[in-house]
């Protein structure tokens, strides 16, 4: 496969990826917000979003949610990730099924139509986040249905996992910066209950710890559950999976250097115990992903061309 | 039965010829799709208008409009009426493409080599060197099979006698051909069984066609060579054309960047390293194909591949410095190269073309420019053209100054009215202009053209443009036994 393809069946993946869990964090934040909880401040959000910049002045959330969702001049607001995302099928669109590209797209003129826009500032924006997540599962569904099980799709599925990890440990890191790791009051206890709805896991939390809100049991869900799709854990043993169906495609050389780099981030999960120390649990998460770092620049020199040779 | 009469409301253009209604009725080629026609309910018809809208844009069958903001995506808009014609006409514009390709393949290999059609006489060399697409780097260079213009698409329109003329040879990279192959797909879907009950001759055999072609240019000694279409990438107009080409023909897409040159042999970048590359079908114009001869500043070829074709390791199709061969001002010569290289009479009829360079010639058409269209010989797709019945004063002064400036960058022809043929439009059936442009695919067993084409139309009214980025649509082309 064209190594330029190959990158841009693995962005595509990304950008949805991406997509999809950013949009399921704002539902949640906004849902919070209209829950009254102190915690929510969309100014924050907004200056996230801004590459770290702070708004001239003080937004409403329906203002922030347009920036993030459809402002084009705000590098990573979804709309662009979503024409980026169709822009890497494009590049790519005899390699991918015509049933797929034909879905982003939609999800393309979807979202630039100026309805759902006006949905947001006038609507409900819970509708519009709504729709735009049902596109991705619609993506989700037809990349499991029609994509052929060739190297595309293992650049697909490495794709996919590198961006939900980059993504969960982000979120992740927030979440105990915002509290300490700790909970000291009541709101405590929603932001963590709400940091695991953003991230799909309340529902499997409350199976294996019903009753009890614990910062430390949520970590280590988060980061070991195997059972738990958005896990850390799975994220990695599912990314090695798709590598290791890569083999056969690879060059001897390039092949180690991903299995090595994907390895180490294991290792360092594996036999890492931070307990509940705040710091230490941090720490962690930092240095695992530094080493995703790490595989995303094996695959740009070893396979995606920047150093083919 | 439909509440409106297809048939009798049908009026023509005066002065026009119509592909469908002659002075005695409608033609014979056209009296069983009429029929069926006819017997289509109204509101039926709408809702085919609509489907094949909805399968354009959904399916993403999009051109992108240059210089126009942030290149918007439109639809080439199709429609539905098919433009038909009798096996009997085809089978002389078959005959006369084949002639004209053939003087214009001799005439490239000549003016590439020993250039006899200088010495002799019959082109002046003064428009030859003039010519901004000629290519001195083409100088001597062997050809595989001596095969310039393996594709091209020759423009053909009809003045109100019903003649058939040649507008336009397009030998460097022309485009349509997936239009060709999606409105036949998209007709099959409209109008169900009328394909074969009008023993409509297919056009699926393209892409089988030319890869035939493109596989027997690989000059190594394996059994299966590898072809690749080179692209400009997503952002160009036809970008969709060429995904689809890839994709009927099983070979990689590739881009500038994706392309390396080492020891004067063209490798792909792939997952798995480099890998050699024999047939480059290339959809990126001559001067942006190689930065180290062409233009330097170019980010969508390949450094090195000149020098590759040159070694005769890699094909290049089609060869470059074809340009020469369907400027404009060099297209008034092509009926004497006919009779020079082949000693025939050609078939098809030119436009008479006035040489802006010529005194006496200039004189005639400044004197009489509202009755003139007026091209620029380098400039395709309908831009840079003055079409002296509807312009402005103004526009024809400035046209008439910019002549007197540089007379070699003009051509002058008489305005011939294009023939008709009737479109679907506002739930009616109304005349507009068309062209026709039939793809010509030249290999080694020769000359071979798929039956039909694409057929453009001017859906404005009244209008002779009938270019895509001018307002311009298609429709399926039948040639009917």
């Amino acid at each position: 496969m064209l190594s330029r393809v190959a990158e841009n069946i693995f962005w595509m993946s990304r950008y949805i990826e991406r997509t999809n869990m950013q949009l399921r964090i704002l539902r949640t934040y906004y849902i919070a917000s209209q829950d009254g909880v102190p915690f929510v401040k969309w100014d924050e959000v907004f200056r996230y979003y801004n590459q770290g910049m702070p708004a001239e002045k003080s937004m409403s959330a329906n203002q922030v949610l347009n920036f993030i969702l459809f402002d084009r001049d705000n590098e990573s607001s979804v709309v662009n990730n979503i024409l980026r995302a169709r822009e890497n099928a494009r590049s790519a669109q005899d390699h991918i099924t015509k049933e797929l590209w034909q879905c982003l797209n939609d999800f393309y003129h979807f979202i630039r139509d100026k309805n759902l826009q006006r949905q947001l500032s006038l609507g409900d924006p819970v509708s519009v986040l709504d729709q735009l997540i049902r596109q991705c599962m619609l993506y989700y569904g037809i990349v499991d249905i029609s994509m052929f099980r060739s190297e595309g799709f293992n650049y697909l599925n490495t794709g996919k996992y590198i961006e939900r990890l980059l993504q969960i440990i982000s979120s992740l890191n927030m979440q105990i910066v915002r509290t300490n790791g700790e909970i000291k009051d009541s709101m405590d206890i929603v932001s963590w209950r709400y940091f695991l709805v953003s991230i799909s896991g309340y529902e499997y939390y409350l199976k294996s710890h019903s009753g009890t809100v614990n910062p430390a049991l949520i970590f280590k869900q988060v980061l070991y559950e195997m059972h738990f799709p958005h896990s850390i854990a799975y994220s990695i043993s599912q990314l090695n999976r798709y590598a290791q169906r890569l083999k056969a495609e690879s060059l001897e050389e390039s092949y180690d250097k991903l299995e090595f780099s994907i390895g180490k981030a294991a290792a360092i999960l594996k036999y890492n115990s931070p307990g509940s120390n705040c710091e230490a649990q941090l720490a962690l998460l930092q240095s695992i992903e530094s080493n995703l770092f790490q595989v995303v620049q094996v695959f740009n020199e070893y396979y995606f061309g920047s150093l083919v040779h | 039965m439909t509440d409106f009469d297809f048939y009798n409301d049908y009026s023509l253009i005066s002065g026009v010829f119509d592909e469908m209604k002659g002075e005695d009725g409608v033609r014979k080629h056209y009296e069983l799709f009429m029929a069926a026609f006819q017997n289509i309910n109204s509101d039926e018809m709408s809702i085919k208008d609509e489907l094949a809208k909805k399968l354009f844009l959904t399916q993403g069958i999009t051109f992108t409009v240059y210089s126009s903001g942030e290149g918007i995506e439109k639809i080439f808009p199709f429609d539905i009426y098919p433009r038909i014609i009798q096996a009997a006409e085809w089978e002389f514009i078959e005959s006369g493409i084949k002639q004209r390709l053939k003087a214009l393949n001799i005439f490239l290999k000549d003016v590439y080599s020993h250039q006899f059609i200088i010495k002799d006489g019959i082109i002046p060399a003064s428009l030859i060197y003039s010519c901004p697409n000629y290519l001195r780097e083409m100088m001597n260079v062997e050809v595989p099979f001596n095969i310039y213009t393996h594709i091209s698409g020759i423009d053909l329109i009809r003045d109100h006698d019903g003649s058939y003329y040649v507008l336009e040879d397009n030998l460097r990279t022309p485009s349509g051909v997936s239009y060709m192959l999606e409105n036949r797909s998209i007709s099959y879907r409209l109008f169900p069984n009328q394909i074969p009950e009008n023993k409509v001759r297919p056009v699926s055999d393209y892409p089988d066609l030319l890869m035939k072609n493109l596989l027997a240019l690989g000059n190594r000694h394996t059994s299966r060579p590898t072809v690749v279409l080179l692209t400009p990438g997503i952002y160009n107009s036809a970008y969709f054309e060429h995904t689809t080409l890839a994709r009927l023909m099983g070979i990689e897409l590739v881009e500038g960047r994706d392309l390396v040159v080492d020891n004067h042999k063209v490798y792909m970048r792939t997952t798995k390293g480099l890998k050699r590359v024999d047939v480059i079908y290339r959809r990126v114009d001559d001067e942006f194909l190689d930065p180290l001869i062409f233009r330097p500043d170019s980010m969508l070829g390949v450094p090195g591949i000149y020098h590759a074709y040159r070694k005769g390791n890699v094909a290049i199709i089609n060869a470059m410095g074809n340009g020469v061969a369907d400027d404009k001002a060099v297209y008034a010569y092509v009926p004497a190269m006919i009779k020079y290289y082949l000693n025939e009479e050609p078939i098809l009829k030119n436009v008479p073309t006035l040489r802006m360079e010529n005194d006496d010639e200039r004189a005639h058409a400044l004197e009489n420019l509202h009755q003139m269209v007026v091209k620029r010989t380098n400039e395709s797709g309908g831009y840079g053209m003055l079409i002296g019945n509807t312009a402005t004063e103004k526009e024809l002064k400035e046209f008439a100054e910019e002549i007197q400036k540089s007379p070699r960058q003009f051509i002058a022809q008489p305005i011939i009215s294009l023939s008709s043929a009737p479109c679907y439009i506002d739930g009616k059936l109304q005349p507009r202009r068309v062209d026709l442009r039939p793809f010509a695919l030249s290999g080694p067993d020769g000359v071979e053209i798929v039956p039909g084409g694409l057929t453009r139309v001017a859906l404005k009214e009244g209008s002779i443009v009938v270019n895509s980025s001018q307002g311009g649509g298609s429709k399926d082309t039948w040639v009917v036994d």
